[in-house]
């Protein structure tokens, strides 16, 4: 009878000790769920979650967040009469595509989306050979302004119409891309200027933290 | 690769100007010129290059054209946070011993409405106006920055 009492003392304070274990690992789990990494233009803990958007793409198809879903997508907004930036981002994300051969969610699940925001001249017809200059594989989607709007309103994305001389107009636009994970979570913008190697890269720790962070 | 104009032969020869007349613009130097190749269905163009001026007083580019371009304009991308934009400019100073970079991102020529699609390979025939003297630049298309 006499040794009953340390058994039962150390059992409680077995459990006692688990129950710190595992009230510890808890206190870790959620510390580390909300640890924001050392990776430029991560927006986490709150990354904003696509909801239902409907554009059409080069081939008159409609596109939404359905074919965002699954795959990982580098997503930029210009329009195909912009001489400068829209040309030079599109020429940097073929790099990036390029830099990201021997990595298999990219190679297997990742894809490049031009938006026009300038629907007035960008037909899909036109999109699609534009964009395809570029890469093969890279899609292209444009639509109404309203149609726009409800995707572009999600995630912060501005554009309007400047007038030029005469009937020639041009068009002020976000020129960061975003990058969309397959549960259409907006894990991270990459401002101006943009570096194919350095996105690349910033490609690969996001992906890393995601897998950690489903 | 590096080209040297010498707009004050240029213009003698090509207009009998008298010589004085075009000291405003010596020392005009246009260093490697390049126009990114038109993706299909974009009309416009950017020009980029670097002048340089290696003479003593300040020049300034006032005006652009190109054979086979309905318009060129000097023009800035302009940033705003991450929004950018297309500006006109009036002219691109450049100082005395000094130079300014026309390069992507920034300050360049923009030529519209073009006649054909440059495409690789081809030369497009600009004009800079410098103190009311064309100076010709004989540009190549390329598909990506040199």
């Amino acid at each position: 009878m006499s040794a009953a009492a340390p058994r039962v003392q150390s059992n409680a304070l077995l459990a006692l000790f688990a129950f710190a274990v595992l009230g510890a690992g808890m206190l870790f789990a959620v510390w580390r769920g909300n640890q924001k990494p050392d990776i430029p233009g991560l927006l986490w803990p709150d990354p904003p979650t696509l909801q239902a958007f409907s554009l059409t793409r080069a081939d008159g198809a409609a596109f939404t967040e359905a074919n965002l879903r699954g795959r990982w997508t580098f997503m930029f907004f210009g329009f195909t009469q912009c001489p400068d930036v829209c040309p030079g981002t599109l020429s940097v994300l073929k790099q990036v595509k390029a830099r990201l051969e021997d990595d298999a969610s990219f190679r297997e699940h990742g894809q490049v989306l031009f938006v026009s925001v300038d629907p007035e001249r960008d037909t899909p017809a036109r999109i699609g050979p534009y964009v395809r200059y570029f890469d093969e594989s890279f899609e292209a989607a444009t639509g109404p302004e309203d149609a726009l709007t409800t995707l572009t309103r999600q995630i912060g994305v501005i554009f309007s119409r400047i007038p030029g001389s005469g009937d020639d107009y041009t068009m002020d636009h976000t020129a960061s891309i975003f990058l969309v994970d397959p549960q259409l979570r907006v894990l991270s913008v990459f401002g101006l200027p943009h570096d194919a190697t350095e996105i690349a890269a910033r490609y690969r720790a996001v992906v890393a933290f995601a897998e950690s962070h489903r | 690769m590096r080209r040297r104009f010498t707009p004050l032969l240029l213009a003698a020869c090509m207009a009998g100007i008298p010589f004085a007349n075009t000291q405003a613009c010596d020392g005009l130097e246009v260093e490697a010129p390049w126009v990114r190749e038109p993706p299909p269905g974009a009309g416009a163009v950017a020009v980029f290059m670097r002048l340089r001026n290696t003479g003593a007083a300040p020049l300034q580019i006032d005006s652009v054209s190109a054979e086979g371009y309905g318009m060129g304009m000097l023009h800035e991308t302009v940033r705003e946070g991450d929004r950018v934009g297309m500006r006109h400019v009036q002219a691109v100073a450049v100082p005395p011993g000094g130079a300014v970079a026309l390069a992507p991102g920034g300050l360049h020529i923009m030529l519209m409405h073009p006649a054909t699609p440059a495409r690789t390979g081809d030369s497009v025939a600009l004009t800079l106006t410098c103190a009311g003297r064309p100076v010709h630049v004989s540009v190549p298309v390329r598909r990506d920055p040199p």
